[in-house]
């Protein structure tokens, strides 16, 4: 009940958000505030590049061009107003989080398109992605979009993308309309992108099959099926074997990877308890949790506690700034690594810097 | 890798390569070949009545009322069979686990079933269950059924239940046939078990509307649809002012609370980003996350790293021992919680048993 008050949303339903976690002016102040200077980031006295591997945009040309049925989809959430980069205003909002750099993605929203709509949606959104990074390389980098529902036209991307482009990867989504990454219909994109080097970003995109349940109070279609998304996505790459057959693959998960890093060990006792739920054909080279220690994850868990728990699961060298900008889940993302008592000082110039600056071939 | 060819040596299904040997020992060790002796545990010399508070059984009594065909009481699971308690050869397994006490629930599986059926069942279940813990007060308690689908009934189900049956409360699943717990149907019951100060086991049934994501190897409608469950289940509880109106509700959670406790943070900020998906008119009195400190949660989650984190998120004192027998998820309960550094004794003890004695009344 103390808790209450003094957050200015208005909705009663959002009245538990304290103050100390969503400031006023980290909501509203997403229109750039007068004057505010960007402050370099130092730790221990180094200063330090920081780079945000999650943070979203779209690209107005794509439906310029291609008319209503490549609209950006609608979004009844804050900050999406924002995913259309306005140069000033989002460069101003990174100095204030300061982010010295963003990794952009656009998450997919063709995958249930026709493929020729899809491919169209792709090149245009890449080739607006690859100019808007060139032209402010010092701020921006990008991962591709990928028409994965043709995954021969993907690897063509993708190829495009990293070797011409000059993109970090790709951004994939959490599955692709309903069919999960592990299917072996993706495995010539996996392939390519473990010769290329690309860095895979997964972003859920929620599980519409729990739509039922998910209603209500408390936005769970997002705070659960987001997470849980993601959790499919990656125990499938596990369980599956595709993270065997394609070992060099650099697959990074937004939300700390959602649920699995943080309850990973119930994975390594399914088959004791249940051998008939499990494929004889497939053979693991070791339990599904220490798969947790291939992938990386970004920062986005709210706590030093989740972070903490993270870096034991996953390694910390395995985690990554993110921020989700411009969607305020965290609006201080350079502080929350900052608060973690249980990062030594060359850990946390890691995850702000260092670990993405090597993942994705980012000068420090 | 270097673990493949100690996997290889144990097992002889591909699927389960990755179990390591010592979890199939201990699968093995579930009907010891010889007596084992009951051990008497102790915390640093302080000796402690241990109770499982998640331990699994069945009565053949209803099967003549469900056509005479067991099967719906026997998934196809290792450990299945032990569901139908032999006595002494459940007590030689507790006693080879170090477990003085189970508190026994019977999974429902009477939700979809029409009332009168239902009813049926219920009350063969509570009357055999009731025997049972009577005729062996030192090493079992009980938790009553409920036919849920008619609330009017399950109120005086479970006021018999605990009035007169001697039972600690109610194992109620994850949901009743796809409706949450949360909905306002349900008010009574709770207002009941608020009421006779009884404790309500939540354990999950799992997720169907995502069966098609989970097939394939892992068994994951259990390993991902069973937090799931459970997580969604408290979610709920939380995000719809259920536990404001009953604050006085003893919840347990099976497996640790499923995924909710180890990633909670996000659900405090849901309504910030997105108010659209939260309803002005329910006004929590705190933040969805502590919630989460006044329920309790078995201790099923596999690693002292995870206890460690469980113990930061709700606190020592709402852990409690859970071992999921006759299921072999987990074949040293007992041990599991010696080997967790983060427990200082009088924390074990509590998580032992003392915290679940004070709990449901059963007297150390």
């Amino acid at each position: 009940m103390r808790v209450h008050g003094g957050f200015p949303g208005g909705g009663t339903g959002i009245r538990f958000c304290g103050c100390c976690m969503m400031p006023a002016d980290a909501v509203r102040g997403s229109a750039a505030a007068p004057g505010a200077a960007r402050q370099p980031v130092t730790v221990g006295g180094r200063r330090v590049k920081t780079i945000d591997v999650h943070a979203h945009c779209h690209f107005a040309a794509v439906a310029g061009q291609l008319g209503a049925a490549a609209a950006i989809p609608p979004a009844n959430v804050r900050g999406s107003d924002e995913t259309v980069i306005r140069l000033d205003q989002r460069l101003a909002a990174m100095d204030r989080q300061r982010v010295d750099m963003e990794v952009l993605s656009v998450n997919p929203y063709w995958y249930g398109k026709p493929v020729e709509l899809a491919r169209e949606m792709v090149r245009i959104t890449n080739a607006e992605m690859a100019e808007f990074c060139a032209m402010h390389g010092d701020r921006f980098a990008g991962f591709a979009g990928l028409t994965l529902q043709e995954p021969r036209i993907a690897v063509g991307e993708l190829e495009l993308a990293m070797k011409t482009q000059g993109l970090k990867g790709a951004a994939i989504g959490g599955n692709v309309a309903g069919v999960d990454f592990a299917d072996p219909r993706f495995h010539p994109v996996w392939a390519k992108a473990e010769e290329l080097g690309a860095v895979l970003f997964i972003h859920p995109q929620g599980t519409p099959q729990l739509k039922d349940r998910f209603a209500g109070n408390g936005w769970l279609a997002n705070t659960i099926g987001n997470p849980l998304d993601t959790t499919i996505a990656l125990a499938k790459l596990i369980l599956e074997g595709t993270l065997d057959r394609f070992p060099g693959l650099k697959v990074l998960a937004a939300h700390g990877g959602g649920y699995l890093p943080s309850y990973a060990d119930r994975m390594d006792h399914a088959c004791m308890v249940n051998p008939n739920e499990c494929n004889p054909g497939i053979t693991l080279r070791k339990r599904p949790s220490e798969y947790m220690r291939d992938i990386w994850v970004d920062s986005l868990v709210f706590s030093p506690e989740a972070i903490r728990h993270l870096a034991a699961v996953c390694g910390v060298d395995r985690i990554v700034l993110g921020s989700d900008y411009p969607f305020p889940w965290q609006m201080a993302p350079v502080d929350h690594v900052m608060a973690c008592d249980s990062l030594s000082d060359d850990e946390k110039v890691a995850v702000l810097s260092g670990t993405a600056a090597r993942l994705l071939n980012i000068p420090d | 890798m270097t673990s493949r060819r100690k996997f290889l040596s144990g097992a002889a299904a591909a699927g389960v390569v990755f179990c390591s040997c010592g979890l199939l020992d201990q699968a093995r060790a579930q009907v010891p070949a010889g007596t084992s002796p009951r051990q008497a545990v102790a915390v640093n010399g302080r000796r402690v009545k241990t109770i499982d508070v998640h331990a699994h059984c069945h009565f053949r009594e209803v099967i003549p009322l469900i056509g005479g065909n067991p099967a719906p009481l026997l998934p196809p699971v290792r450990g299945a069979e032990e569901a139908f308690i032999t006595v002494e050869q459940r007590f030689r397994a507790m006693d080879a686990q170090k477990v003085d006490m189970e508190v026994l629930s019977v999974n429902p599986f009477w939700y979809g079933r029409d009332r009168d059926l239902a009813a049926q069942i219920v009350k063969v279940n509570n009357e055999q269950m009731a025997a049972l813990c009577a005729a062996h007060p030192d090493r079992f308690a009980g938790f009553c059924s409920l036919t849920l689908q008619a609330p009017d009934l399950a109120v005086q189900e479970l006021e018999t239940a605990v009035r007169r049956q001697g039972l600690k409360g109610a194992a109620i699943g994850g949901n009743v046939a796809g409706v949450d717990f949360s909905d306002a149907r349900f008010h009574p019951v709770w207002a009941k078990a608020e009421e006779l100060g009884c404790a309500l086991f939540i354990h999950p049934q799992g997720t169907p509307q995502l069966n098609q994501r989970f097939a394939g190897n892992g068994w994951l409608s259990n390993t991902i649809g069973n937090p799931l469950d459970t997580t969604i289940a408290l979610s709920k509880l939380i995000f719809e002012g259920t536990l404001d109106r009953h604050p006085g509700l003893k919840i347990i959670a099976a497996h640790g609370g499923g995924y909710l406790p180890s990633y909670a943070d996000r659900s405090d900020h849901a309504c910030t980003v997105g108010p659209a998906g939260c309803n002005p008119a329910i006004q929590l009195a705190k933040r969805p996350t502590e919630y989460l400190k006044q329920m309790w949660f078995d201790s099923l989650i596999f690693t002292p790293e995870a206890i460690r984190h469980l113990q930061a998120q709700v606190g020592a004192d709402r852990i409690l021992l859970g071992s999921d027998y006759p299921y072999p998820w987990q074949m040293a309960p007992v041990d599991h919680i010696f080997a967790c550094d983060s427990l200082n004794d009088d924390q074990k003890r509590g998580v032992l048993g003392e915290t679940a004695a004070k709990l449901l009344n059963i007297p150390m």
